[in-house]
């Protein structure tokens, strides 16, 4: 991690505010919340991490990250088909890496023991619920 | 005789459905009948408030005024599903902007925030109970040296108080001893399996995942049990980058209770770590109807 926890929380509180919302680190979080659960002061780092998450992309300071591009593109599936669709949503991605061999080993044993969904299923509210979700994106500033 | 509210999840309708398929036949073993959300979405796990968290509770919100409507408790196996579904329906119920925010955003659905979500572990111990699992065992699992393995969103959910201790859980532990499996003590039941970081940083996701199925091995296990799909998945892709760990089968609990109630379950085939000699092991016990 670029910046470790501890500094980050250092950092807020000495009001570093660019330096810690063009930092990697709040994308290489993964939301386990240990951190949260042990935390002799009682902060809820995970949520500090979600929400640095939040304020730097609405700021514009986020750093270019894999982890801010393959949560749009599963939003954007979301938004299409109510739903998560596996197959089209890492497709997508590695596309837009240029990654198309990439961990090509794994995805054919995960095809061929039936562990990736092939098919999208559509809801039928998608239509009502894309509309939510296009508006709530379109206006992230806070 | 009860029925749940059942909210499968993306998970359990692709990469695992035979997750959704092992759970449907245990459950109704037990008589406890499940009745699927209807037109249910998808609860926009770390996705979403990665990018707004009004955006989530909406999302979730949806889900939970579906389930409202039927007036029963949900269930939610996936990990990501219950602990989003149970954050954002305290979080409705006891903050009124939050409240007004959702319905406003769903009208004309309307939400309150009442729903009772459990995830498969509560559902197991609430609605079957323990005696009555311990009785329905048909087959002998006693060679299942098994580590129950919990992830972090079963007990660690932002917002949520846990329904089991957070740092040393034991409602599978109880579960996995009732149908007969040998439960092995270990240090790494809530460790974290490295997530949704599979496609953009599988080397993370490996070392985090190799760690947890190196333990299990030193610990001296022959199976992991798990009841996330996310966490299953990734334990069980260890297979492509481990080659030192091979042979510890990773098992939803659900698949468990197959071979405890039935002696085997008709879709090992989609482990990627095979649990051909876990199968294999499993014995019939005399007198009881197999």
């Amino acid at each position: 991690m670029e910046i470790v926890p501890h500094r980050v929380i250092g950092y807020i509180l000495s009001g570093e505010r660019e330096k810690v919302l063009a930092s990697t680190s709040p994308w290489k979080c993964l939301q386990c919340a240990t951190c949260s659960l042990r935390c002799p002061n009682g902060i809820d780092v995970a949520r500090v991490f979600e929400t640095l998450r939040q304020i730097s992309l609405a700021s514009g300071f986020a750093a270019k990250n894999d982890v801010a591009h393959f949560d749009d593109l599963i939003i954007d599936s979301v938004q299409r088909h109510g739903r998560f669709a596996e197959l089209e949503t890492i497709m997508r991605y590695r596309l837009s890496k240029g990654q198309f061999m990439k961990d090509a080993a794994m995805g054919l044993d995960m095809l061929r023991k039936g562990r990736i969904g092939l098919s999208s299923h559509n809801i039928r509210g998608r239509k009502e619920l894309g509309a939510i979700i296009r508006r709530m994106r379109g206006h992230r500033d806070r | 005789m009860i029925t749940l509210s059942y909210f499968p999840g993306c998970s359990l309708t692709s990469s695992s459905s035979f997750y959704d398929r092992s759970l449907r036949r245990v459950l109704a073993f037990y008589e406890v009948g499940l009745r699927e959300l209807e037109d249910w979405s998808c609860c926009g796990a770390a996705a979403a408030p990665a990018m707004r968290q009004e955006l989530s509770d909406v999302l979730n919100a949806r889900n939970i005024a579906i389930a409202e409507k039927s007036g029963l408790h949900l269930l939610a196996p996936c990990s990501a599903c219950y602990a989003r579904t149970r954050a954002s329906a305290l979080k409705i119920a006891g903050d009124r902007s939050t409240r007004d925010m959702v319905n406003e955003a769903l009208s004309p659905m309307s939400v309150k925030g009442s729903l009772e979500v459990r995830n498969i572990i509560e559902t197991f111990l609430q609605y079957v109970g323990v005696e009555k699992i311990a009785a329905s065992v048909a087959y002998g699992i006693g060679s299942m040296r098994v580590v129950p393995y919990y992830g972090c969103l079963l007990t660690r959910i932002m917002g949520a108080p846990s329904s089991d201790d957070v740092e040393d859980p034991s409602g599978m532990d109880v579960l996995l001893d009732a149908l007969g499996a040998v439960v092995v003590p270990w240090q790494f039941k809530t460790e974290c399996c490295g997530a949704g970081s599979t496609a953009t940083d599988r080397d993370r996701t490996t070392r985090l995942s190799g760690r947890i199925m190196a333990m299990a091995k030193k610990a001296g296990a022959n199976a992991v049990v798990t009841t996330c799909p996310l966490c299953q998945l990734n334990l069980d892709l260890t297979t492509h980058a481990r080659g030192d760990l091979a042979g510890i089968p990773v098992l939803f609990l659900t698949e468990v209770f197959e071979l405890a109630l039935f002696g085997s379950t008709p879709d090992s085939k989609h482990h990627l770590i095979s649990m051909a000699d876990i199968e294999g092991s499993v014995e019939i016990l005399g007198g009881d109807s197999a």
